[in-house]
C-alpha cells in the first residue's frame, strides 16, 4: 500500500472518529492476506494509523496465519494489533479450502501460528477464529477443534451465497440450521465459555453486534489499497462491482461514502428490509440476514437471506434451548408427567437462582466476592444453597447470609457481614441465630465447625440454645419455620417456629401422606420428589379450612396446614402442580403478562388473571386425577365435579386467544387427558 | 458424530447458567433470564402466588 494512500486512509478515520466522538474506532487489516506486506511495512502502517487516530483506535488483523511469525507478534504487541485467524476445524476440514498453490494444505501452518498467539506474552493480541461452515465436517468436531486453539473468541462464517449462487450443498448433508444447531447445543452444555459472536449476537440482539445476524446498523467500510472505498468485501459475491461505490479517501469522506444508497439502507434496521423479513417474528434478532445473502438479480437486496429457513431454524432452536423442550410441556401438561420431565425443572429454579446472585452482585454487595469464590472453591456447598427454595427472593443485602451459609457447608474460613431481620441472623438451610438488640449488620466468622459473631461461638455440633437450627421432614424435605423470606403467601399466614413435638408431627403427617400418594396414585411421586424441598407449615385459622400456598419464585417451596394424610396428600399434589407449571412459564412464557383480561373459573369466586386461571386448572387436573385413582363412591363424585370444573375452565381459557402458541398447545395436551378420562 | 438428528434434549434448559462460575457470567446474561423474578405493576396477567383456602 502507498504511503501516501495510508496518510489519507489514517487522516479520513481520525476525522471521522473526531466529528462523531467516537470512543473506539475498529481499522481490520485484511485480505487477500496482510502479512504479505511484511514486517517491516505492517509496522510502519501501524504506527502511522496510531499517531493518526490516537486512542480511539482498536486495530485489528484477520489472518490465515501461514506467515505469523515472532517477529510479527513482537510488532503486534508493540502496536497493540489484534490478530484474527482464519481456521476451519480440524486438519480435513480446514484443509479443504485453505491449500496453497501447490496443493499442500495449511492446517500445520495455522496450528503452528496459534501456538506463538497462545503464548502468554501474545495472549493479548491473540483476537480470536473465524471459521467458515462446510456441511462436510461433523459441527462438534469442529467446535471442538476450535476451542482446542484457545481462542479467547471466534465466530462461525456461513459461505457467502446468493440466491443466484446458492450455498453450497452435499448430498445426505445437514441443513446449515442443523449444524449452527448442533455447536449451538455443544456450547451451551460447555457452559459457553468462549464467547461465539452469531450465538451472542442472537441471544443479546442489539448489545452484541454481528454483520451476520441483526437489526444494528452496518457501520463497515472496506478502504482498498488504492485507498478506493468500496461495501462489505462479501458484496463481491453478488454481481461484478456491486461492492464498488466510486469513491476514493482522496476526494469523499467517510460521511460522504455512508450516504451511498446501499450503505444508507442498512442503517435503518427493519425499514430498510424486504417485506417478508419486516413481517417476520424472528427479526428482531435475524435481521434478514447478510445483506449480500440476500442477493436475486431480479430483486437486487430486497429479499430475505438466502439462509432464511437456516436462520430460523437456528434462533427455533435456541428458543427451544433456552425454553423447555417440546417433549417436556408435552409430558407435564399430561398431569404428573414422568421422571425425566420433572427432573428438568430444580435445574431451572437453581438457573434462575444463580442469575438473580448475579444481577445483585453487580454492585458488590457484602458477600458477592465471597460467594463468587466459594462457587469456584466448593461449588456443592454453593449449590445445596443456592437451591433452597426462597434464594430468589433475596435482595442484594441477603447475599451475605447465602455466603456465610455456603462458607460454614465448605468449612470454608471467611469474614462477611451479615445482616440481622427480625432479631434473626439467618443462615439459609442451616438455620437462624437468635440475637437480641437492634437489627444491624453484624461481621460473622466461619469455620468448618460453625460461626462466631462477636464473643459468640456457634458449634454446630453443639450450639448454644439462641441457634434455631434447620429441620428435616425427610431427606431433602426441610421443615420452613423461621427464615423471614418464608413469607411469600399473598392472604396466608406463616405458622411461628414450631416446637419439637410439632415438627416430629409433621414428619409422620408427611411420610403418611406420601404414603396415601404411593397407594393410590404412584404417578405424582416423581414430581413430588423432584420437586418439593420444603414445607412452610401455616397456621390454622380456626375455621378448619384447608390452606396451601405456593409462589412462583419459591419453586420448592409448599406452604400447607397442618391436615389429616388424605388430605394432605391431595394439597402437596396441588401446590406441586403450581411449582412444576411455575418453573415451566420461567422459561416458556404461555401468554402476554400484561394482557389484563380475566378468565373465570368454576373453583372460585370472581375472575382471574390468565396465569391464575392457567395454574388453577392444571392443579385441579393433577387433583381430579387423583381422585379418579382413589376408590370408593366419595372418590367418584369428587372426581366427576373437579373433572367438570376443569373442563370449564379449560373451555374459557382457549377462547379469545389469551394463550400464545405454546400455552395452547399445553392448553390442548390438557383437554386430550381430560377428555380421555 | 453428534448430531441433533435426535431433537429431543435431556439436558435442562439455562445449563450455561448453572455451570459457569457465578463471577464469570455475564451480568447481561442473568439480565435477560431473569425477568420472570421481577414482574412490574403491568404484568396485569400473572400471579405471585397462588393461595388455596377450602376442600380439596
Ligand atoms: S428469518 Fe428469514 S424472513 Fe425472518 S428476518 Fe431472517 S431472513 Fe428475514
Amino acid at each position: 500500500m502507498d504511503p501516501a494512500v495510508v496518510t489519507t486512509i489514517a487522516g479520513r478515520i481520525a476525522e471521522h472518529a473526531r466529528q462523531h466522538h467516537l470512543a473506539t474506532v475498529r481499522v481490520v487489516l485484511h485480505g487477500g492476506e496482510p502479512l504479505l506486506a511484511g514486517p517491516r511495512r505492517l509496522a510502519e502502517i501501524a504506527g502511522e494509523l496510531r499517531a493518526t487516530v490516537g486512542p480511539a483506535l482498536d486495530l485489528r488483523m484477520q489472518t490465515n496465519g501461514v506467515l505469523l511469525t515472532e517477529q510479527i507478534c513482537a510488532i503486534a504487541r508493540e502496536h497493540r494489533i489484534g490478530i484474527g485467524v482464519s481456521l476451519d476445524g480440524n486438519l480435513t476440514a480446514h484443509d479443504r479450502h485453505r491449500r496453497f498453490a501447490h496443493g499442500g494444505g495449511s492446517h500445520q501452518h495455522v496450528l503452528r501460528a496459534l501456538e506463538l498467539l497462545r503464548a502468554p506474552a501474545n495472549r493479548e493480541i491473540y483476537a480470536g477464529l473465524l471459521c467458515t461452515i462446510d456441511l462436510r465436517n461433523d459441527p462438534v468436531e469442529v467446535y471442538r477443534a476450535l476451542l482446542a486453539e484457545r481462542p479467547p473468541r471466534l465466530d462461525l462464517l456461513l459461505p457467502h451465497a446468493t440466491w443466484e449462487t446458492p450455498p453450497p450443498a452435499f448430498d445426505g448433508a445437514m441443513s446449515y440450521g442443523t449444524w449452527l444447531s448442533a455447536v449451538f447445543r455443544r456450547w451451551t452444555a460447555d457452559g459457553r465459555t468462549v464467547p461465539i459472536r452469531i450465538f451472542d449476537a442472537l441471544l443479546a440482539p442489539g448489545v452484541v453486534g454481528a454483520e451476520a445476524v441483526g437489526l444494528g446498523p452496518a457501520d463497515l467500510v472496506v478502504i482498498e489499497t488504492d485507498g478506493s472505498y468500496e461495501q462489505v468485501d462479501s458484496l463481491k459475491v453478488t454481481f461484478d462491482g456491486a461492492a464498488a461505490t466510486g469513491l476514493d479517501v482522496f476526494g469523499a469522506t467517510v460521511d460522504e461514502v455512508s450516504a451511498h444508497p446501499m450503505i444508507a439502507i442498512r442503517q435503518i434496521g427493519r425499514d430498510g428490509l424486504s417485506a417478508t423479513c419486516r413481517a417476520c417474528p424472528v427479526v428482531d434478532r435475524c435481521g434478514g440476514g447478510q445483506f449480500p445473502h440476500r442477493y436475486r438479480a431480479a430483486t437486487g437486496f430486497d429479499n430475505p437471506s438466502v439462509y432464511c429457513a437456516d436462520l430460523k431454524e437456528l434462533i427455533d432452536y435456541m428458543d427451544e434451548r433456552d425454553g423447555l423442550a417440546t417433549w417436556v410441556r408435552d409430558e407435564l401438561a399430561g398431569g404428573a408427567g414422568a421422571a425425566d420431565a420433572v427432573a428438568q425443572l430444580a435445574p431451572i429454579h437453581e438457573a434462575l437462582a444463580r442469575a438473580r446472585m448475579v444481577t445483585l452482585g453487580r454492585t458488590g454487595p457484602d458477600g458477592w466476592a465471597q460467594l463468587a469464590a466459594l462457587d469456584e472453591s466448593a461449588p456443592d456447598a454453593v449449590r445445596a444453597v443456592l437451591t433452597s427454595p426462597f434464594v430468589r427472593r433475596s435482595d442484594a443485602s441477603h447475599l451475605a447470609n447465602l455466603a456465610a451459609a455456603a462458607a460454614i457447608r465448605a468449612g470454608a474460613a471467611i469474614t462477611v457481614r451479615v445482616p440481622v431481620r427480625d432479631g434473626l441472623l439467618v443462615l439459609p438451610t442451616l438455620g437462624a441465630l437468635r440475637l437480641t438488640g437492634a437489627d444491624a449488620v453484624v461481621p460473622v466468622r466461619t469455620s468448618a465447625a460453625g460461626f462466631a459473631v462477636d464473643n459468640l461461638t456457634v458449634r454446630l455440633d453443639d450450639p448454644p440454645p439462641q441457634w434455631l437450627p434447620t429441620r428435616e421432614l425427610r431427606p431433602g424435605i426441610r421443615l420452613e419455620d423461621t427464615d423471614p423470606l418464608r413469607n411469600a403467601y399473598d392472604e396466608l399466614t406463616v405458622a411461628d417456629r414450631l416446637d419439637d413435638d410439632a415438627v416430629l408431627a409433621w414428619r409422620q403427617r408427611l411420610d403418611a401422606a406420601l404414603d396415601s400418594l404411593r397407594a393410590t396414585a404412584p404417578q405424582y411421586l416423581p414430581g413430588i420428589t423432584a420437586t418439593l424441598r420444603a414445607i412452610v407449615p401455616l397456621a390454622p385459622d380456626g375455621t378448619g379450612t384447608q390452606r396451601s400456598g405456593s409462589a412462583r419464585t419459591a419453586f420448592g417451596a409448599v406452604a400447607v396446614t397442618p391436615e389429616d394424610p388424605d388430605a394432605l396428600a391431595l394439597l402437596l399434589v396441588h401446590e406441586v402442580q403450581h411449582l412444576k407449571l411455575g418453573a415451566v412459564l420461567d422459561v416458556c412464557p404461555m401468554f402476554d403478562p400484561r394482557d389484563p383480561r380475566r378468565v373465570d373459573v368454576p373453583w372460585r369466586a370472581g375472575p382471574r388473571p390468565i396465569e391464575g386461571a392457567l395454574q388453577g386448572t392444571y392443579a385441579f387436573l393433577g387433583v381430579a386425577d387423583v381422585w379418579r385413582r382413589r376408590p370408593g363412591p366419595v372418590a367418584a363424585a369428587r372426581f366427576a365435579a373437579l373433572r367438570d370444573e376443569v373442563t370449564a375452565a379449560l373451555g374459557a381459557l382457549t377462547t379469545g386467544e389469551l394463550l400464545n402458541p405454546a400455552g395452547a398447545r399445553f392448553a390442548a395436551r390438557m383437554r386430550a387427558i381430560v377428555d380421555g378420562w | 458424530m453428534d448430531l441433533i438428528e435426535d431433537m429431543r434434549q435431556d439436558a435442562p434448559p439455562l445449563e450455561d447458567l448453572r455451570r459457569t462460575p457465578l463471577g464469570r457470567i455475564d451480568p447481561a446474561r442473568a439480565a435477560s433470564v431473569g425477568g420472570a423474578d421481577t414482574p412490574d405493576e403491568a404484568d396485569l396477567g400473572r400471579i405471585r402466588s397462588a393461595p388455596f383456602g377450602s376442600a380439596l
